[in-house]
């Protein structure tokens, strides 16, 4: 048989359960409308800005690697673009070298700080053996091995070639 | 200790309130610090906003020939929403320059001010900037040319409690 008291206590129990719903649900309603009325959220301005970009260490090293394949240089006295000139050999270190850095540097300024160059490049065959000869000079720039790990590269076929790119990780880390 | 049924209730009915005042006070602080919290994310807006444009205005290393002759439509283009740069929430501008550093082509949209604002001390302000300018290839004359894109972007988009 309950007592007086315990009658109180389950009284008070279930109206402050009650009153604590109450409660609970009233901040809910006041949030959800909050975040619909606020600007940023509401429904007029929806897809404001609907597709968020993932920082791409990838897609930033495929930019500059189009850029460098796009430019026109000029080689014995006609002007050609990097690409066609590594399709068919003509394209010289030098000029290779000259372009890749102009675009990496001005694609990762940071870098530049840095003792060792944190990105690097060349031109391989489709077995990945790098292009160049040791009296020319090889086909690559730059302070990293695209092929070793902790390295995020991006590459583009040409022919029976391709262009690599690549940044190391932690510097990908710091920029993005 | 054995407790009698009176004991047992007294204790049930304190500890009942001090759990209640406890989950109270939680409650308050937790919903108290998400709507007094200043959720500044109008940096990393300004950076979105300048990579969806520099996404849709350069491809393969290219200017858009559109933005190149003065017939871009960024919010076609870019899917933005106009009435979002009417209200001055984003606001972006966009220089063409020559590889000598002549300009060539502006684009803006949002805030007519922009970089009068940017060039302020914004870092106190009520909104932040990005600006960057890259090498980029344009088409000329049926040539292909070097030329530098500056975006600059801008987000008044706070994001908290206002």
């Amino acid at each position: 048989m309950k007592t007086k008291r315990g009658a109180i206590n389950e009284a008070f129990f279930v109206v402050s359960t009650f009153i604590l719903l109450i409660i609970l649900t009233v901040v809910f309603f006041l949030g959800i409308s909050w975040i619909k009325t606020s600007d940023y959220f509401s429904g007029d301005n929806e897809n404001e800005i609907n597709v968020i970009r993932t920082v791409s260490c990838e897609g930033d090293i495929q930019d500059v690697l189009f850029k460098i394949l796009n430019t026109e240089v000029v080689i014995d006295g006609s002007s050609k673009k990097v690409k066609d000139a590594i399709e068919d050999s003509t394209l010289t270190v030098d000029l290779f070298r000259e372009e890749s850095s102009e675009y990496f540097l001005d694609a990762f300024p940071d870098s530049k700080s840095e003792s060792i160059k944190s990105w690097g490049v060349g031109i391989y065959n489709l077995n990945n053996v790098l292009q160049g000869e040791s009296a020319f000079g090889w086909f690559k720039n730059g302070g990293v091995v695209c092929d070793k790990e902790g390295i995020i590269s991006s590459e583009i076929l040409i022919g029976e070639k391709k262009i690599v790119g690549c940044l190391t990780k932690v510097f990908c880390e710091r920029i993005k | 200790m054995i407790l009698n049924d009176k004991q047992g209730e007294k204790m049930f009915s304190f500890f009942w309130i001090v759990l209640l005042i406890l989950v109270g006070i939680v409650f308050a602080i937790g919903i108290g610090s998400v709507y007094s919290t200043d959720f500044d994310v109008s940096g990393k807006e300004a950076n979105i906003l300048y990579s969806r444009l520099y996404d849709c205005v350069v491809n393969e290393g290219f200017v858009d020939s559109n933005f190149v002759q003065g017939n871009f439509d960024f919010f076609e283009k870019c899917d933005l929403k106009e009435s979002v740069f009417e209200k001055g929430i984003f606001s972006f501008k966009v220089y063409l320059y020559d590889y000598e550093q002549e300009e060539m082509k502006v684009f803006s949209e949002g805030k007519n001010d922009i970089e009068q604002l940017c060039a302020s001390n914004w870092e106190k302000e009520s909104f932040s900037c990005f600006d960057k300018k890259k090498i980029v290839l344009y088409e000329d004359e049926g040539e292909n040319k070097k030329g530098y894109l500056r975006i600059l972007t801008m987000s008044q988009n706070s994001g908290g409690s206002e």
